[in-house]
């Protein structure tokens, strides 16, 4: 039922609006409260994603610790170096039905394996959804079961250019087993979800008048005896704009619904602006505290974006696939991916600039950003040494670092995030992959 | 006018004698409550009265409204009090034949007398006659003081309107007996009789009340269902048409032996009736043989070596009974996607399974009597053999497997749906109409534009046929708005239209989806969209809109509008050509299909239940049957060649299913069954006769375990016969067979009702339910109750004292189809449900006129829409000279 419902937010059209707006009540009385609470323990998650794998040179420092050196990939967060701890040796380490790219990317913030299913992959035995609830879906719930740190939304599932497909290559988020949870990847949409119908009510709202002047306009062609149904029309319509004129003063977000930039069609061309326009609202909302965690991604695991703005015209899951002698595939590769870390940059460089509300403190120092894969490697489809990217106020981790940690399984770390941000679980996936406890940075 | 009533009056008098008995009847109510009698002469054979008696039924209001308002959720009604013997019944319909809110209708009759304070306008404007002056005088001293100085009534003293249908002759004879109440003596003879003439010219007789009452035309916005249609059909016109075969059903399949669709990996392209594989889908077992595969297209050999999986594509489009919600129900195990309407969308998205949940359902709003396109893709895993079921559940019915007769086999345009949820109509008058907005009725209509404009504004590209990047993307979009708004209000814009509806929201900073979402809420919030007679236009416009709200409920489909455009359509042959269009389209059988459903009180009759000790096979799929055969015989009779509306009554022979074969009887060939389908079989016409005998009919007409004489007779006597009858009084709880266990229903109902008090309406209503006691509670023919042989001779009093006798339904069959009233009752409740205005609007003549034609045509039905279509379509329009 809840997938159901999850579903039916996205669909467009009729339905839903209906389910939105079954009267006029509706219309006159949609205000959001904002809660009042202390802003200290303010905690955030963001776990952003980016497909297919990544490169070895150019992105890995050579140098172990503080001074480890950005190359090209990582030079875009070059000016967050003393907020950036930088992990090697994660290792995706679920096994089980489905090909490593579903597995990379279904199993990567569950930690559980894919149950049985109809889906085909490349390889090895068909499978379904994942098993078990993702990393950000369980801080949410427990977020969310706390008054002192409940949010409207509590969580956000932001896409980019994620193909309109539902199967485990395009799902990453899961609100429990065989449950996974669709980002929203048109900013319009988002916007929708975020503060409503606004747009519709604006939309009506300015035309209320003119109708009511065309309503005046006809009335020189109607019979006498008619003229109270018009007027009684009239005034129904003028009572409806009074109702959401009031309506719209008494709203109030400690930030106003930023602007979006009009008529930005969801294309790979375009992925530059929707990235933007999907960080802004991202910030937007966590300004407004609608929700404490939310996810970035870009894609999907096998995402086959064409990249032209980057100058790269073939397909991002077909470059990945060829051997790494090839020089030309390295530098389009080490190129997409810097544009990754520049879209961290982006979002990291916006929160440091906007101020915790009520506070001087950055948005930052409460929030932990964590970019990763489904891959370690493009063309060998591994798993191990995935790319794991975390800048942000720490929440006691020791930021400022390049290590190595070798081996560890993606779940102790989630284990240790859960626990940085004060959820204090004993496992979490798969029990036996979090033996050790978790991870020690 | 007023000369025509001497002779009636004069008939009267002379049959006066012959009517003793009835009149006695009435002796202990009041006359002008007593509505179960009427003066039109219909059944009355003095030709100078027919003419008389033409505009009668003009006043029909009173007539329609008595059945139908407790069918329609208007909130004036639902606090009808629901009990005693005219509420209890078995379906839900018998309750909207019975019974009225008391508040709504004694409302209205205050509405229409109250008001009305000349009784004598009709009257006096002929040469002053003493026995007019005689009766006036004697009426406002002996009368007045009660019944009020227009017959209005009185609250303290008698509260209902003076008005009805006796003759003057009846009503002499009742004042001379029994008024004024407290000196009967005071008033008599001639006295009585021109107190009587005065008040049935004044205000009692329909007539009367058709003259105080002036029908027009009056303003009245769009009806819920013409709204939903009228968006459809509007946002229709910017796609390609929609087509619903009369014949060919069933859904095409496409199976194949690989998880994608491949040329070369398809095993058989096939027609299936329904997606009903509960035992697995057709598919080539690898060991051996070909399951249920009917075009096979690839030898064994082959698929041998390519049998990697499979997949199945059903394509095709749904064609919904109702309009409403539907829940559509997959049951599967295996990965599916279900498309309904939209193609990009899946309404059930299972391409990924990963769990053993067998059921998946999912709601989607549809308009009957439109083809929505439905896709089915079902894919390995598991393997065949796998269970597939497709399944619906309509809008107040049960869930079933998709009928082949809802299946067609091509896919239909995506259709525009407007889902919000509508206050009801006011359907008081026995047809909806829109006389009144209110907040709720604007709220739903605002719904319904943002519905349409986000609708619109997601596939603006295809509908402007641009896109974005294109050089002269707004310049396109524009020029849809422009079409879209002329043709919402059906009209050539001008300048200032385009300035106004879209122009203005072009020069506005915003996006271009919100500049298409403004022009579509204001042109669809636009009085001249949602009072569709309000927008002045040039006569080929008018005509379009007409035309098409009249036959459709909706707005003119883009072949209209070309003519329009054309300047063509004022043409009288052109105009001709197009109603007959219209009259076939699948959209005109809705909504005649509609009319049926209706006027014979089985909108809502999927809810009948009777009792399971009595009727143990009685479910609810034979109630689905029984609907689906009513359908089948109504689509039979209207559209076939003669499309003789006698047929109704007169045919002999059901359709039946395997399985109504079985419970009602009915000698059907075995053979003659087509994948449990239904066939035509030939009955006895002695038992059986049309609808009238129904067994669907039959069963909502009937109580739980018993028949209901008393259901059937008032639905004779009112839908068929057009009589009226009045307001059932409280809290009378039918006799049970606990009474007298010995007592048939017959002998019950006779008991019950042999008060006086009663038999007022009761000598109408019961001769006309006897008629029907052949049938049960379920409809099965039956000779006898209790061991006792069922007595159905009858002897029925018409309204002018005649006794007709009735052996049976076929006699009651035969007397409805020669019966005059019937027939001009069914023309003028056919006018309004097509015009939503009352016909006597059209001018006093109009019903004589139709009725005429009607005879003419042999009663056609079809030829009488047509006829209902041009009053309608060219009312008040100037004929443009015929180019020779």
């Amino acid at each position: 039922m809840k997938k159901k419902l999850q579903r039916r937010e996205l669909l467009k059209g009729a339905g839903a609006l209906a389910l939105a707006f079954p009267g006029l009540s509706s219309w006159a009385g949609l205000t959001w409260m904002m809660p009042n609470r202390s802003l200290q323990s303010k905690k955030r998650l963001v776990i952003m994603f980016s497909p297919n794998g990544m490169v070895r040179e150019g992105f890995w420092p050579k140098t172990e610790g503080p001074d480890f050196e950005m190359d090209q990939v990582l030079k875009p967060l070059e000016s967050f170096r003393e907020k950036m701890l930088l992990v090697k040796g994660v290792c995706n380490k679920v096994r089980g039905d489905g090909d490593n790219h579903m597995r990379g990317m279904s199993c990567l913030l569950t930690g559980n394996e894919l149950l049985p299913g109809n889906v085909q992959g490349g390889s090895h035995t068909p499978a379904g959804w994942a098993s078990g609830i993702s990393i950000d879906q369980e801080i949410k719930n427990f977020l969310q079961s706390n008054e002192e740190t409940k949010t409207r939304f509590g969580s956000l599932e932001f896409g980019v250019n994620v193909p309109n497909k539902a199967n485990p290559w395009t799902r990453m988020v899961y609100s429990g087993p065989n449950q996974p949870v669709a980002p929203i990847s048109d900013p319009y949409r988002m916007f929708e979800k975020m503060y409503g119908k606004i747009r519709d009510r604006e939309n009506l709202l300015s035309v209320l008048d003119l109708v009511q002047s065309d309503i005046e306009a006809t009335k020189s062609a109607v019979d006498p005896r008619d003229l109270k149904l018009l007027d009684s029309h009239k005034s129904i319509v003028r009572q409806m704009g009074n109702d959401l004129k009031n309506n719209q003063q008494s709203k109030k977000y400690t930030a106003p619904p930023i602007e979006l930039p009009k008529n930005i069609a969801d294309n790979d061309d375009n992925m530059p602006e929707l990235a933007k326009m999907q960080i802004d609202l991202m910030v937007n909302g966590f300004v407004n505290d609608l929700n404490r965690t939310a996810t970035l991604q870009f894609t999907n695991s096998v995402g086959n974006a064409k990249m032209r703005f980057l100058d790269v015209n073939e397909g991002h899951h077909q470059l990945s696939h060829n051997p790494d002698n090839n020089k030309d595939t390295q530098e389009k590769l080490r190129r997409i991916n810097t544009w990754y870390a520049e879209q961290m940059a982006y979002l990291c460089k916006k929160l440091e600039d906007t101020k915790e509300p009520g506070t001087d403190q950055s948005m930052l120092d409460n929030t932990m950003v964590v970019w990763t894969n489904e891959l370690g490697h493009g063309n060998s489809h591994s798993l191990n040494n995935l790319p794991w990217v975390m800048v942000g106020g720490g929440f006691g981790f020791e930021m400022g670092r390049y290590t190595i940690a070798k081996n560890t399984s993606t779940t102790r770390l989630w284990l240790a995030i859960a626990h940085a941000m004060g959820h204090q679980i004993d496992t979490f996936g798969l029990a036996e992959l979090c033996k050790d406890g978790p991870v020690k940075l | 006018m007023a000369e025509a009533f001497a002779p009636a009056f004069l008939f009267n008098q002379s049959n006066m004698s012959s009517r003793i008995r009835i009149l006695f009847c009435f002796l202990a109510v009041s006359f002008a409550s007593s509505i179960a009698s009427y003066s039109a002469s219909n059944e009355n054979n003095e030709p100078q009265v027919a003419s008389c008696s033409a505009t009668d039924d003009n006043n029909e209001p009173q007539v329609a409204s008595y059945s139908a308002s407790n069918d329609n959720n208007e909130p004036q009604n639902t606090n009808a009090q629901r009990q005693g013997l005219h509420t209890e019944s078995a379906g839900r319909y018998p309750q909207g034949v019975l019974l009225q809110s008391p508040v709504s209708r004694s409302a209205r009759w205050d509405n229409g007398l109250a008001s009305k304070s000349n009784p004598n306008r009709g009257s006096t404007t002929r040469q002053a006659d003493d026995k007019n002056e005689i009766g006036k005088s004697s009426y406002m001293a002996k009368c007045a003081s009660c019944h009020g100085a227009a017959g209005e009534g009185n609250k303290d003293h008698f509260k209902h309107p003076l008005k009805g249908d006796l003759s003057v002759a009846e009503l002499a004879k009742y004042i001379s007996a029994s008024m004024p109440e407290e000196d009967p003596d005071s008033c008599v003879a001639e006295e009585a009789e021109a107190v009587a003439k005065f008040v049935y010219d004044g205000f009692y007789s329909a007539k009367a009340q058709a003259r105080l009452n002036t029908a027009r035309i009056e303003l009245s916005r769009l009806t819920v269902r013409q709204y939903r249609e009228s968006v459809a059909e509007l946002v229709g016109t910017f796609r390609r048409d929609f087509y619903i075969p009369k014949e060919k059903r069933g859904i095409r399949a496409k199976y194949f032996a690989s998880r994608h669709p491949t040329k070369e990996k398809l095993l058989s392209e096939q027609i299936d009736d329904t997606v009903d594989y509960g035992d697995g889908v057709p598919h080539f077992d690898p060991t051996g043989e070909y399951k249920n595969l009917k075009k096979v297209k690839k030898k064994k050999k082959e698929v041998n070596k390519m049998n990697h999986g499979f997949s199945v594509y059903w394509e095709g489009s749904v064609v919904p009974p109702e309009t409403g919600s539907y829940e559509f129900v997959v049951e599967s195990k295996n990965g599916f996607q279900l498309f309904v309407n939209n193609l990009k969308t899946p309404l059930i998205d299972r391409d990924v399974r990963s769990d053993e949940v067998v059921e998946h359902k999912a709601s989607i709003y549809l308009l009957a009597g439109r083809p929505f396109s439905l896709k089915l893709e079902m894919f390995s895993y598991p393997k065949p053999p796998a269970k597939m079921r497709l399944l619906w559940r309509p809008p107040g019915g049960k869930r079933h497997v998709i009928p082949k007769s809802s299946l067609i086999q091509n896919y239909s345009p995506e259709c525009c749906v407007v889902s919000t949820t509508f206050p009801a109509d006011d359907a008081s008058f026995g047809y909806e109409r829109g006389l009144s907005v209110s907040p709720q009725w604007d709220a739903a209509t605002t719904d319904g534009a943002i519905q349409t404009a986000n609708w619109v504004s997601e596939r603006i590209w295809d509908l402007a046929k641009s896109k974005l990047t294109a050089d002269d993307s707004t310049k396109k979009v524009k020029e849809f708005c422009y079409k879209f708004v002329s043709r919402a209000f059906c009209k050539v814009l001008t300048d200032e239209d385009r300035q106004f509806f879209v122009d203005q929201h072009f020069e506005k900073e915003i996006s271009i989806e919100d500049q298409v979402k403004r022009v579509v809420i204001m042109t669809l919030k636009s009085p001249r969209f949602l009072y569709p007679a309000i927008q002045q236009r040039d006569q080929h416009h008018q005509i379009a809109r007409r035309m098409a709200l009249c036959l459709w409920d909706s707005s003119p489909d883009k072949y209209l509008v070309e003519w329009a455009i054309k300047g063509e359509l004022g043409k009288k042959a052109i105009t001709k050509r197009e109603v007959y269009r219209l009259v076939y389209d699948s959209r005109s059988r809705q909504k005649l299909h509609s009319f049926f459903h209706y006027w014979l009180k089985t909108e809502h009759g999927s809810a009948v239940s009777k009792d399971k000790d009595a009727f143990p096979d009685f479910d609810d799929q034979i109630v689905a049957d029984l609907k689906t055969s009513l359908d089948l015989y109504l689509n039979d009779v209207i559209w076939n060649d003669k499309s003789d509306f006698r047929q109704l009554f007169l045919a002999d022979y059901l359709y039946v299913n395997p399985r109504l074969a079985k419970f009602y009887d009915v000698d059907a060939k075995e053979d003659g069954f087509k994948e449990k389908a239904f066939q035509k079989v030939s009955v006895d016409p002695k038992k059986r006769a049309g609808i009238l005998t129904h067994p669907y009919l039959m069963t909502g007409l009937a109580y739980h375990k018993d028949s209901s004489p008393i259901h059937r007779g008032v639905f004779v006597a009112k839908q068929l016969l057009g009589r009226r009858l009045r307001q059932p009084p409280d809290d009378v709880k039918p006799l049970t067979e606990k009474f007298d266990p010995k007592m048939t229903t017959r002998q019950r109902v006779e008991h019950q009702t042999k008060e006086i008090a009663c038999m007022s309406c009761h000598t109408v209503i019961n001769p006309l339910g006897f008629s029907l006691e052949n049938f049960d509670a379920v409809g099965r023919f039956r000779t006898e109750e209790k061991k006792k042989p069922i007595e159905v001779s009858t002897v029925y009093n018409t309204p002018n004292g005649e006794k007709v006798e009735l052996n049976g339904a076929r006699d009651l069959a035969e007397f409805v189809i020669n019966n005059q009233r019937a027939q001009r009752n069914f023309v003028s409740q056919l006018f309004q449900h097509y015009a939503k205005q009352p016909i006597n609007a059209y001018g006093a003549e109009q019903l004589d006129r139709l009725h005429k034609r009607f005879v003419e045509s042999d009663f056609n039905v079809r030829e009488l829409l047509v006829e209902i279509a041009l009053v309608v379509i060219n009312y008040g329009v100037k004929e443009e000279k015929v180019e020779k």
